[in-house]
């Protein structure tokens, strides 16, 4: 029966005005990130400056998909896993492997085949049960293992008999594991792992350094394809260790004191999981988080913010960005219909017009920091840069003269912000320029991958995330024939004699010339096997400016967010 | 009205397997899936993470299980979070549910009062105000309302924060709950109004007023209850609304609730949580239907079942 009266409602109403007064007159201090003072101590940082320790911060982080880095493929993923655990070896400023659970380089066989590695005396799990060979030999199972299904498995299908057990996924369970002791990663002692590979590997100390080859804690994990546990019961070997998670709500890390690294300066890291940039900027403004990325429609605003506009900065990133062009579509195959394509391109203004200058205009597919040996972000660009007089010349010597003839090509994106500029802006500019038109066929993402995954596209604004730190991770599986993800429909007999040469070649600097020889393959005319090169994508942060760390530590390691690799050395003004 | 009660419980259970089964397969229906990332996986993975989550199947094999699993309560695995999807609905369905519910208390607080002094005192200061806010809350969306909110209680005024959610916490509550609780204020008041206009019009208040009642017990003890009736009708629907119709303002001021899973989880194809998802909100829906039903009989004995 309702029995509500007016002078109920007039009373409840009252009380809510007024509850909302004494809400405004209350305190201001609650801003969720007060550092507390530490414990002393100090490092020295890049800069020169004395680290400071102690204190907490609260940053802007996507959430994980999971904690297991034997299982992720996402960098929000293995950014966080870095911070709470820790390999054999870790990339320095560099990209020179350093030993971090290992007590030193590894042995390496004549043959090149087979890698001995000691471990540190007095590793511990943060739980205090000591870190042993056992517990690296679980990790890359548990990688290899079809039930866990790793993301990243082809990174060490090198190791003998990874695949193997990878592919069971449908033997019995005594098959699967005897195929798991097959693979070739044994602890011939609690401080000592041998490694045998396929193939002689030159990258693979590099490889011993990412999360795939991470540590299992193999005490609290029991078997390599266990479920992953409730992560706040976990133990870790990294320079933090999880304290609380909340789906879709925050993550807690606090140092990890077993760590056998340098230990971390700063006490807690609160990450709160926003999925929106401008969500994050507001809560930024209201001092409830210390760093986050900036919304790029919102970039020159904050970059004329007399506060905010100093404490922003800008990283570039390990992602170049393409417009692909299927090479099995007419009349895609014509690398003259490409080099029109590419040439037809104004970068710059495209950078200036849809992103608002935040990107870096580029023409070569590996970025400068990768594929090294002066190559620069230009450095392509006289040949397949923008030119509008050979474009037009190009694309009639390719039979389409003014456009007449060219059929409409059909671009596919997916609903964000970035590929639908930059959509839209090739449409208007290739029909100013050469007289053609192209379809924009929007899509949400999943339906855009399945479509280049299904080879079922024609023209595709996409690119390439770096997993690791060099060369080979931008070609390899991608552009030689038959490559797990070759699905751009190339296949350059130059380009895989120059990648089998290089992929198991042991003299460094002749492999990295060979790739540096792909990546003009790639990124140059007459081939030009990537499609058009667009740009490479940068950050763009706004961070505290008593936040130390993120802009020193920038480079090709980030994983996401700028500095993360080396977490354990971001510090606070006390 | 027992047996009515009882009746309209079993439909719904033909009705939710009617949602499951088209949401099953609308849902396999739309291109891509949930291991079609940005960055293509190899196809010697894609093929072991179908197999862990069991979708190396064909599709009717799927559903079989599909449904056998549902029987059992069991909503299968998340593939985007790598746990049970009835985990990762326990753990926002609290946050959803305080926020839901406290909107709709603020939208009957604010609408009803807003409705009945509007009715009563028709065509005076106090029904323009009454008559502004309805009109002005129910033509401002919850996204636009929250970025006003926002900028000005949050960062000009710094009343309030501007994201989190912690129950009893009015820094962090109040915002999100205005924002989603306005327009249905804005719609209860309108209604009220209109509802209260006519009844004041009746022949039994006129009758009252004749035999030279109290104005203020007129409007409380006869007009008010039977203006409830239509009032009644819509506030089924709008709590539905709110419980379900959340996500906007759980994305806007990041808070944990199931509105945000469930949105990213179309987007993402994950299959376990959208259909976890539907069929928490179809019964949802459907409970709140029935309990709209069943207070008409209560507010009105004329009405039998």
């Amino acid at each position: 029966m309702l029995r509500l009266k007016p002078t109920f409602l007039l009373g409840l109403l009252a009380i809510l005005a007024l509850s909302l007064l004494v809400v405004a007159c209350g305190d201001d201090d609650d801003n969720g990130s007060s550092n507390t003072p530490g414990s002393g101590g100090a490092t020295a940082t890049s800069t020169g400056a004395v680290a400071k320790k102690g204190g907490s911060i609260t940053i802007v982080y996507p959430e994980p998909e999971s904690f297991d880095p034997h299982y992720s493929s996402f960098a929000q993923d293995i950014g966080v896993q870095r911070m709470v655990f820790r390999g054999l070896y870790s990339l320095d400023k560099d990209l020179k492997p350093k030993p971090e659970m290992a007590a030193s380089l590894p042995t390496v066989s004549t043959d090149g085949k087979t890698y001995t590695v000691k471990l540190k005396t007095g590793l511990k799990w943060s739980d205090g049960a000591p870190l042993s060979a056992k517990d690296f030999v679980a990790g890359i199972q548990r990688t290899c293992d079809p039930d866990n299904a790793g993301n990243y498995k082809d990174t060490i299908s090198n190791v003998v008999g990874c695949d193997e057990f990878y592919d069971a996924s449908k033997s019995s369970d005594t098959e699967k594991a005897t195929l798991r002791d097959k693979v070739g990663i044994k602890a011939t002692d609690d401080a000592t792992l041998e490694i045998k590979l396929e193939n002689a590997q030159p990258t693979f100390t590099t490889i011993l350094s990412l999360w795939m080859t991470y540590p299992l804690p193999s005490h609290i994990v029991k078997t390599s394809n266990e479920a992953w546990p409730d992560v706040t019961k976990l133990v870790y070997n990294g320079p933090y260790k999880v304290q609380e998670y909340k789906a879709k709500d925050q993550a807690v890390l606090v140092r990890n004191d077993a760590y056998s690294g340098t230990p971390a300066n700063i006490d807690k890291i609160t990450m709160k999981y926003i999925d929106k940039l401008d969500v994050a900027e507001n809560a930024y403004r209201a001092d409830q988080i210390d760093m986050t990325r900036v919304n790029l429609t919102n970039l020159q605003v904050v970059k004329a913010d007399p506060k905010l506009g100093k404490e922003y900065f800008q990283v570039p990133g390990v992602t170049t960005r393409a417009v692909h062009m299927n090479e099995k579509k007419k009349p895609l195959d014509n690398a003259q219909v490409r080099l029109a394509l590419s040439q037809a391109t104004d970068r710059d203004t495209l950078n200036k017009v849809a992103f608002q200058g935040a990107y870096i205009p580029s023409t070569t597919w590996m970025p400068p920091s990768v594929v090294g040996g002066g190559v620069k972000e230009d450095s392509f660009a006289k040949t397949m840069g923008f030119n509008a007089e050979e474009a037009k010349k190009n694309l009639a010597a390719a039979g389409y003269p003014d456009g007449k003839g060219f059929p409409v090509l059909t671009m596919t994106v997916n609903d964000v912000p970035d590929r639908r500029a930059t959509a839209e802006f090739l449409k208007e500019q290739w029909k100013k320029v050469l007289n053609i038109d192209i379809n924009i066929d929007v899509v949400d993402s999943k339906t855009r991958s399945a479509r280049f995954n299904g080879e079922d596209y024609e023209l595709f604004p996409g690119g390439w995330t770096q997993d690791y730190p060099d060369p080979e991770n931008w070609v390899a599986g991608l552009f030689n024939t038959g490559g797990a993800n070759n699905h751009y429909g190339v296949s350059d007999s130059k380009l895989d004699d120059l990648f089998k040469k290089a992929l198991f070649n042991t003299n460094d600097e002749e492999r990295r010339g060979q790739y540096r020889e792909i990546n003009k393959l790639l990124s140059d005319s007459p081939t030009l096997l990537a499609g058009a090169i667009l740009y490479q994508e940068s950050f763009n942060y706004i961070a505290k400016s008593k936040l130390h760390g993120p802009k020193d530590w920038a480079g090709p390691s980030d994983a996401f967010l700028a500095g993360d690799w080396n977490i354990e050395a971001w510090w606070l003004d006390q | 009205m027992t047996a009515y009660i009882l009746r309209r419980l079993l439909v719904m259970v033909p009705l939710l397997w009617a949602i499951a089964t088209i949401t099953f397969f609308l849902m396999h229906a739309v291109p891509g899936g949930p291991f079609d990332n940005e960055k293509p996986l190899p196809p010697a993975t894609v093929a072991a993470l179908e197999r862990k989550y069991n979708l190396d199947g064909s599709l009717g094999d799927q559903y079989v299980s599909f449904l056998q699993n549902l029987v059992r309560g069991d909503l299968g695995l998340s593939f985007r979070q790598d746990r049970p999807v009835s985990n990762v609905i326990r753990e926002g369905l609290p946050e959803t549910l305080q926020l839901g519910v406290c909107a709709f208390a603020f939208a009957l607080i604010v609408g009803l009062t807003l409705g009945v002094l509007s009715g009563v005192k028709q065509n005076g200061p106090l029904d323009y105000l009454g008559v502004f806010i309805a009109t002005a809350g129910a033509a401002v969306p919850n996204f636009v309302m929250s970025v006003f909110l926002v900028l000005f209680f949050g960062l000009k005024l710094g009343w309030f924060d501007v994201i989190g959610w912690e129950f009893g916490n009015p820094r962090q509550m109040v915002l999100p709950v205005v924002a989603l609780g306005m327009y249905p204020a804005a719609f209860i008041a309108r209604i009220t109004r209109a509802s209260m206009l006519e009844v004041l019009r009746q022949d039994y208040i006129r009758t009252a007023r004749a035999k030279g009642v109290q104005e203020l017990r007129i409007v409380l003890r006869h007009a008010i209850r039977n203006a409830m009736v239509p009032v009644l009708t819509v506030l089924g629907p709008i709590l539905a609304g709110l419980i379900t119709g959340s996500f906007v303002i759980e994305q806007y001021f990041a808070i944990p609730g199931v509105g945000r899973a469930f949105v990213e989880a179309v987007g993402t194809r994950d299959y376990g949580i959208i259909m976890g998802m539907t069929l928490l909100y179809a019964a949802v829906i459907a409970s709140l239907n029935l309990v709209v039903d069943v207070s008409y009989a209560i507010a009105n004995p004329r009405i039998r079942y």
